[in-house]
């Protein structure tokens, strides 16, 4: 009468895909988030200026660094938001373990990742062509950008989501398991940033160790390693946790 | 075929033992009422039996295995209670579609009648129904996903009157067309009493009764009379009840007294009745013999 065997894959399956339905709103908000931050570097990251004589000559600098600073941000958000307790529970309504929730919330992020990379990699060019309309085309020096650069600047993007959503996500689960987390981390966060006086606090030399990497084989290894022991660390510290 | 069996199981909180000691059997294919006042420990069992919650300590198997974080008792179970959660940016018409593929019975025709029949709409959200309306759309979430065991925990909150009937008549329809391990926790045992075939009585994270109903009709007397006349008969029986005005009292006690004791209580001008399900539950489950009247009698 009843089903004996317990497939994960087949209950992780259905999970992720009730998910990516449930939390489509996830992506309005990346998209508001995006827009906000795209109106931003309207303003232009950088400006300097010559004057010899009668010549002046002003420079302004345009990236969209912007658009993915804030959709990492928007990364790590959306990995604490995947840990509450109301995400959980709607988990637990249907059919699920620990194990395959946390499976199907690592897919959904991934998919996140992937998403959020992708669409801020692409939003430079939209940044592009609001300056073409402000400015016409003769006051515009454009760095051309190779499709091999495209591709890795793509791949570092969706890596750097990626990166805070495992840290999200990590943070998340910690904060599950006891409120007294919500006060630690980020205690222990801005310590470890202001440690030693005049030096780099640790967690400065943290960052350092992903965004001083130039090497992309190098970079994705540090990131694809943190990432999956973070992920890793979540699943068996929350596998013992009581839901509802 | 058991599909719970629980031995010494015990579940402690911060605050104290929710469940106590507990050992029993449910057996399948049949519906169980779990009956206890607020805070005895009902919800608490079920959220072990559905693996939501880990025993402090000994043993409880659903379908033979450990229920915690099992995910052969999730596929083959349904826990439905007021707090169901659904994501927020769902319909009701899309949560029923996506339940629909959660569980191998789901029996999407009949959800949608039942949809139909209590007045829901395909747009609506669940956050913005009425908690009575809530209840009805979890109920029907449960009855349609025809689980093995299939879990109620006080699920009429928040129902009016007809929709409770409604309910309960459908709960026991669905489970005539579809037998299967029903536990259906409830404080209010009139309503409950004609559908369930066991009861099982909660007092204090312990179980005080687990009786067919129609041995719990057949399970305690009341006795009326004279106070001093009935108290010679019970002085060596236990008392589950008494209350008394002035001379006259009513006392319950267990029916299996012999059958001579029973006609000379009758001679001596005893009046023997039965005892009400819903009352004899009361009784069993206060925690003074005297009820709320313990509190007023400071004499």
């Amino acid at each position: 009468m009843f089903i004996t065997e317990d497939n994960k894959i087949e209950v992780t399956k259905r999970q992720y895909k009730y998910k990516l339905n449930a939390y489509l709103n996830a992506f309005t908000a990346m998209i508001a988030v995006q827009i906000v931050a795209l109106l931003l570097s309207l303003l232009g990251v950088g400006s300097s200026g010559y004057h010899s004589g009668n010549l002046s000559l002003s420079l302004k600098t345009y990236s969209s660094n912007f658009v993915i600073a804030f959709t990492m941000m928007w990364g790590l958000v959306i990995g604490i938001t995947m840990t509450t307790q109301a995400y959980r529970n709607s988990d637990f309504t249907f059919v699920t373990n620990r194990l395959t929730s946390n499976l199907s919330n690592i897919a959904f992020l991934i998919t996140a990742s992937i998403i959020g990379g992708l669409t801020s990699m692409l939003s430079s060019n939209v940044l592009k062509v609001a300056l073409v309309f402000y400015y016409g085309t003769e006051e515009i020096i454009s760095s051309f950008i190779s499709m091999g650069e495209i591709l890795i600047g793509l791949i570092a993007a969706i890596l750097y989501v990626l990166l805070l959503t495992s840290v999200g996500y990590f943070v998340g689960t910690l904060s599950q398991l006891h409120s007294i987390f919500k006060i630690v981390i980020p205690v222990v966060f801005f310590g470890l940033l202001f440690t030693s006086p005049g030096q780099d606090g640790m967690i400065t030399k943290l960052f350092q160790f992903y965004i001083g990497e130039t090497s992309l084989l190098m970079f994705s290894g540090k990131v694809v390693v943190t990432a999956t022991a973070l992920f890793i660390a979540s699943i068996l510290v929350s596998d013992q946790l009581e839901v509802r | 075929m058991n599909v719970i069996t629980a031995k010494h199981l015990t579940k402690k909180y911060n605050t104290g033992k929710a469940v106590d000691n507990l050992t029993f059997a449910i057996e399948g294919k049949k519906i169980t009422g779990l009956i206890g006042r607020n805070g005895a420990g009902k919800t608490t069992l079920l959220k072990l039996i559905a693996g939501f919650h880990k025993q402090t300590s000994g043993e409880l198997k659903v379908f033979s295995e450990n229920p915690f974080n099992n995910l052969k008792v999730s596929s083959n179970t349904i826990f439905v209670d007021e707090h169901m959660t659904y994501p927020e940016s769902l319909s009701i018409a899309e949560i029923l579609q996506f339940a629909g593929t959660f569980y191998e019975n789901w029996d999407e025709d009949l959800a949608k009648r039942l949809f139909d029949y209590f007045g829901f709409s395909k747009k609506q959200y669940h956050s913005r129904l009425s908690k009575g309306m809530r209840s009805t759309f979890n109920m029907i979430i449960g009855l349609a996903a025809r689980c093995p065991l299939t879990i109620l925990d006080e699920p009429t909150s928040g129902m009016d009157s007809s929709v409770r009937k409604d309910f309960y008549r459908a709960l026991l329809k669905d489970y005539i067309e579809f037998p299967r391990a029903i536990i259906l926790s409830s404080h209010l045992v009139n309503e409950v009493e004609d559908i369930l075939e066991d009861i099982m009585l909660m007092k204090e994270g312990e179980i005080r009764l687990h009786k067919s109903i129609s041995d719990i009709k057949e399970f305690a007397i009341g006795l009326q009379g004279n106070r001093e006349t009935i108290n010679q008969f019970t002085r060596h029986t236990e008392v589950l009840h008494e209350s008394s005005i002035g001379n006259s009292a009513y006392v319950v006690i267990e029916k299996n007294i012999n059958q001579s004791v029973l006609q000379n209580m009758k001679k001596a001008g005893i009046e023997v009745s039965s005892v009400a399900t819903e009352d004899l539950c009361v009784y069993l489950t206060s925690k003074t013999k005297g009820g709320i009247d313990d509190v007023y009698n400071r004499g």
